[in-house]
């Protein structure tokens, strides 16, 4: 560097411009840089772990591990409720009805979390009104069981159900026409809540809606929807929404053939709908739903249409969401507009955060844990249940990023770091 | 950046030295200067020989007519025209907020211009066109941010990445084949990144990204590659390949090439197009840039 502090030192400024390239190459070894080429391919500074996988990309298996070990607790446990459920209460195994229907509740509640994960852990749509649509397949089943009171209901009339009877109504509205059909109704399940998403999701993806301000959006929707329901003139019931159902299919709800058969019916419901967001999952589809949940312009970019694919994840993910509910109202004898409430969709969203999202199972895990301890709270101490939902939800995101489903993974990280560390220590 | 630029300048030129009186020979001081600084490189060490010559090809394949675009009165594009031949590797150079970026949001369909014509090769109208169908005609893009799907192996990246039918159902039961895991081998191989293939693209380094990006531009066959800023934060041996790969790539691909990075341009380009207040300043072989007096006071009025 003493040639570059020489001209400055009175040299004639003919001489200067000669030194000006030496100071130019002066410069070159005071770089940071490496000399070039002599980086090695491989030395750059990344751990080459599991070289020794498979060349291709291998189909990832539906049925994975964690996938047969998460429906077969399922199916035994099912298959173990409904045993205990259907036998005489002599035995000291039998389980009573209002237990069973119980756990058919919290089942529901699965599958709608499930699908709630489906859009959120996979595609990043968090959904802050998922339960609009698991309402409205709810007041469809509602609407069919409605008319199978027949004349059986307080005032008697065998066409109308009471509440139109109430509400001085001559004739049923066009929307209930069909409704006491079985498998009409079993259509209309599915229709309703995907054709409600298709309505409102594909615009919104169309035009770029995501994030926080989609969130926003589904919530608002599920508010207007709410208030909606709770207007007699709807023809849905108003604020008491459908009730005092009597039987479906001609078997009475109270029986424990039928408690037991909408147990079956909501356990497997959950397992084919665990299964079919598995098999979207691991196909090629499931990855670009990653690709669009972590990069959405560059999914964009590679030839994706990404509002198709955030459509038709958001309408069968609301499919889903439907059927729960569908499940949901015979269980519980009655559906209200509560099931509009925003509270209800981010108590259910709650469920996939603590339970991990983007694990599918971590969902239902998470639905079960927080639908249990409501029920305890709410008949032991129902003044803490809000507060212990708020601090559950807290702690979670602060200690158990992962979710529930999360822990086994964690304990192994810890454990093969501590064996590497006590390895390294030997 | 006038604030850190004029010491250096200063010790280029001592502020009590007379100044050298050819104008150009500064302006190469400076350019050279400008291309050294970026990366703390002394110029002119990694350049592998001249350009191969280039194969004789006339056709045009991009038309850029005239095209304006504004931001809130600000005029990111100012009657741009300009054409890109068929097999031609273009640098775009120019100052930062010449429009660089936006040039390329035009032709990729994410930014529609205000007036003007954008065409690829006589059959497609990019300005009617929406970004999937103008990939799907072939032009594909790499940002100036490496954007992979870092929760993804390499291979899944390139594997979503690869020419196909792109829909719903399609994508549910697509399956590789040997054909297409033969290609995706060998783009692997080329993109150097085949022993990392099963790690996943969040932990590959900088420049490893950049080429699996690249990478994932090959895996759809393009016909045109707009390359934004490929070498920015690559190590003086990633760069050294990243030319390798695309004297590789040239003649196989239209390739349009933003790079702030003038030692990497010297290397690969051999047209040159300087732009300017969102409008073409100059255009010709790195000798009449770098000669030409307009640009140099474009470079000079920048810094």
């Amino acid at each position: 560097m003493t040639e570059r502090d020489m001209p400055a030192a009175g040299v004639p400024a003919g001489v200067r411009r000669n030194v000006e390239p030496q100071m130019h190459e002066a410069e070159g070894p005071c770089m940071p840089a490496g000399i070039p080429g002599a980086v090695p391919p491989t030395d750059l500074g990344i751990p080459l772990t599991d070289l020794t996988g498979p060349l291709e990309a291998t189909p990832e298996r539906v049925l994975n591990r964690s996938a047969v070990v998460f429906l077969g607790c399922l199916a035994a446990c099912a298959f173990g409720v409904a045993v205990c459920g259907l036998l005489p209460a002599v035995y000291p195994l039998h389980l009573d009805a209002y237990v069973v229907s119980l756990l058919g509740k919290y089942l529901c509640f699965a599958l709608l979390a499930l699908s709630i994960d489906l859009i959120w852990g996979y595609l990043g749509i968090l959904s802050l009104g998922h339960g609009a649509f698991f309402g409205l397949g709810a007041y469809v089943a509602g609407m069919h069981l409605m008319r199978e009171i027949g004349g059986r209901g307080v005032y008697g009339n065998p066409a109308l159900p009471d509440f139109m009877v109430f509400l001085n109504w001559k004739s049923l509205p066009w929307y209930w026409q069909g409704s006491d059909n079985f498998l009409f109704t079993c259509l209309l399940v599915i229709l309703v809540p995907g054709l409600a998403a298709y309505v409102f999701g594909r615009p919104a993806f169309r035009s770029r809606v995501s994030g926080v301000y989609f969130s926003i959006i589904t919530q608002a929707v599920t508010f207007a929807l709410m208030l909606a329901f709770f207007r007699n003139e709807m023809g849905f019931g108003g604020n008491n929404g459908l009730t005092d159902f009597k039987s479906l299919l001609g078997v009475n709800l109270q029986s424990k053939y039928m408690i037991t058969g909408l147990f079956c019916a909501s356990a497997l419901a959950l397992g084919t709908g665990y299964i079919l967001c598995r098999v979207i999952v691991a196909s090629r589809l499931g990855r670009v739903f990653v690709a669009v949940r972590d990069a959405e312009s560059r999914t964009r970019f590679i030839g994706y249409r990404v509002e198709n694919v955030k459509s038709a994840a958001f309408v069968f993910s609301a499919v889903l969401a439907g059927l729960a509910g569908a499940l949901y109202v015979p269980q519980v004898g009655i559906v209200n507009p509560g099931v509009f409430a925003p509270l209800f969709s981010v108590e259910m969203v709650v469920c996939v955060a603590l339970g991990g999202r983007g694990r599918l199972y971590g969902a239902v895990i998470g639905a079960l844990a927080v639908n249990i301890a409501k029920t305890f709270f709410t008949t032991a101490l129902p003044d803490v249940w809000l507060f212990f939902l708020g601090a559950l939800f807290v702690v979670v995101t602060l200690v158990l990023p992962d979710g529930l489903a999360g822990i086994p993974d964690r304990l192994r990280g810890s454990l093969t770091a501590l064996k590497a560390k006590s390895g390294a220590g030997a | 950046m006038s604030g850190d630029k004029h010491p250096t300048r200063d010790a280029v030129f001592p502020s009590d030295a007379v100044m050298p009186e050819d104008i150009n020979e500064a302006a190469q001081a400076i350019l050279d200067e400008f291309a050294g600084r970026r990366r703390g490189m002394r110029p002119g060490r990694f350049i592998p020989g001249p350009p191969k010559p280039l194969r004789e090809k006339t056709d045009i394949a991009l038309y850029l007519e005239k095209i304006s675009v504004a931001f809130d009165g600000f005029k990111a594009l100012n009657n741009l025209t300009m054409y890109v031949a068929e097999g031609e590797l273009r640098c775009i150079i120019g100052p930062n907020g010449a429009g660089k970026t936006t040039m390329m949001d035009v032709i990729t369909g994410k930014t529609r211009p205000d007036r003007g014509s954008a065409w690829f090769t006589r059959a497609c109208n990019l300005t009617a066109m929406d970004e999937v169908g103008i990939v799907e005609a072939g032009i594909c893009r790499k940002f100036q941010r490496p954007s992979v799907f870092e929760a993804l192996t390499v291979l899944h990246n390139l594997e979503l990445s690869l020419k196909s039918d792109k829909r719903i159902l399609n994508t549910l039961g697509a399956r590789l084949t040997g054909e297409d895991r033969d290609f995706l081998v060998a783009v692997l191989e080329r993109i150097r990144l085949h022993e990392q293939r099963n790690l996943a693209a969040g932990k590959l380094s900088h420049g490893q990204k950049q080429w699996l990006e690249i990478g994932m531009l090959l895996m759809q066959k393009p016909v045109m590659l707009l390359l934004d800023e490929p070498v920015a934060g690559m190590s003086p041996g990633e760069i050294e390949r990243t030319v390798e790969l695309l004297r590789d790539l040239e003649g196989e691909q239209v390739i349009l090439l933003v790079e702030h990075d003038m030692e990497f341009v010297r290397a690969v380009a051999r047209t040159v197009t300087v732009l300017h207040q969102g409008s073409v300043l100059a255009e010709g072989d790195m000798d009449t840039i770098r000669n030409n007096q307009a640009v140099i006071e474009a470079y000079l009025g920048e810094a």
